[in-house]
């Protein structure tokens, strides 16, 4: 007995084990609260879109570029996975910024920053219908810069681009009404 | 005619006509009356001295000592009276063995930074008590015995972390707005402008969430 007594006492001791870390794999890690950190960054938010909105109406929109980049470029909460409010608000930003360049002629920035806005909402939302919308719009503009400029095929490409990005956007919201309303359904 | 038993020092005494309707003082009044005179020339009397504390100067004693201790050669000055006893007290105290939690104020004092810089020995029969009680209590558990509750202790460490993964029933105090999508608070029957708006979502959202924020603080503290 004195030579089983040990490997018994091994077994028991990882048979604990097991229970121990057993219900830490049941189930992945709740979403965090609420927290300070977070208000931190929705105020932030806040301030730069007003002072984007600020020197839109003094007609500076370098001006309200910069205070959007300050934004998307500076800290977030969340270590290395954003919170889904952060993710949905530098998503809506990506998107105002690239109706701001757009409107300069900045279309391959443009067309960066709906991506960067994209990558951060891939579930079917309002925020990643709107991006695809403002990816039609970039293509509408540049459609008009091209014809302007008299090229006839980049302008029909783009065009065409557009047409295909509102469809993507028509499908998405779509998606989310006929969720809305299956969730409203009794 | 004036009556000198109505007089203040330093003022003229009151003329009797004044008080023709008083009765005469009896003896237990003119006595009082006389010790107040002498406390108050004395300055031993209590609410006199009190207010000649509050709005006049300080006695020429308490100046001197103030002084001295402002100088630093309080440690010079000549001791009280009642210093004198409270030392002596003192002394006493210490000659014996006191414990700690015993005497004076000043005792515990002394006998703690005493301690703390030359501890006595132990009394022998004190030091044996301890040793005896310590030995007593110290009885080592067999081992099957620690297996036993080591392995209770996993169970309920293993219960207790299930219980707070694991989804249940929670009550609504212990519900905790938690971060998660922001696309409830927007009408789904109405898709984003394609352009402008941003402003008013992002003022949406953070005022939501402030007012969550505050939820979780008052929730923490027990308060909702």
């Amino acid at each position: 007995m004195s030579a089983r007594w040990p490997a018994f006492r091994r077994l028991v001791w990882a048979l604990l084990l097991v229970l121990l870390v057993l219900p830490l794999g049941c189930q992945s890690s709740p979403a965090p609260p609420v927290d300070p950190a977070l208000l931190a960054f929705l105020s932030a938010a806040r301030s730069s879109h007003h002072k984007a909105d600020a020197a839109e109406r003094s007609q500076d929109p370098k001006l309200a570029m910069a205070a959007l980049d300050d934004l998307v470029h500076g800290p977030r909460p969340g270590s290395g996975t954003e919170p889904p409010e952060v993710a949905e608000v530098l998503a809506d930003t990506w998107a105002r910024l690239a109706d701001l360049r757009s409107a300069r002629g900045q279309f391959d920035a443009a067309f960066a920053d709906v991506d960067a806005g994209l990558a951060l909402v891939p579930a079917i939302t309002y925020f990643r219908g709107h991006l695809l919308e403002v990816r039609g719009l970039v293509h509408e503009r540049r459609a008009a810069e091209r014809r302007a400029a008299g090229d006839e095929a980049g302008a029909a490409a783009d065009e065409k681009a557009a047409i295909a990005a509102f469809d993507e956007a028509i499908s998405l919201q779509g998606a989310v009404i006929e969720r809305a309303l299956g969730e409203g359904a009794p | 005619m004036k009556d000198p038993r109505f007089s203040a020092p330093g003022t003229a005494p009151l003329e009797l006509s004044e008080m023709d309707d008083e009765p005469p003082f009896d003896e237990a009044e003119l006595a009082h009356a006389a010790e107040t005179r002498r406390a108050l020339e004395e300055g031993t009397e209590p609410v006199a001295a009190a207010l000649q504390a509050a709005v006049g100067e300080p006695s020429p004693f308490d100046h001197a000592a103030l002084l001295a201790l402002a100088l630093g050669e309080a440690a010079d000055a000549a001791a009280s009276p009642e210093e004198q006893g409270a030392a002596e007290r003192l002394r006493g105290e210490l000659d014996g063995v006191p414990r700690p939690t015993e005497g004076s104020p000043e005792l515990r004092v002394t006998s703690a930074l005493r301690a703390a810089w030359a501890p006595r020995d132990l009394p022998a029969l004190r030091h044996e008590l301890l040793v005896t009680r310590a030995l007593s209590s110290a009885k080592r558990p067999p081992r099957r015995m620690f297996a036993f509750v080591a392995g209770a202790l996993a169970l309920a460490a293993s219960v207790g972390l299930a219980w707070r993964v694991l989804p249940g029933p929670s009550s609504p105090a212990d519900a905790v707005a938690v971060s998660r999508s922001t696309a409830s608070l927007f009408d789904p029957m109405t898709p984003f402008p394609r352009q402008g708006g941003t402003s008013e979502r992002v003022d949406r959202i953070a005022t939501a969430r402030a007012s969550e924020l505050r939820d979780n603080r008052f929730a923490a503290w027990g308060v909702r």
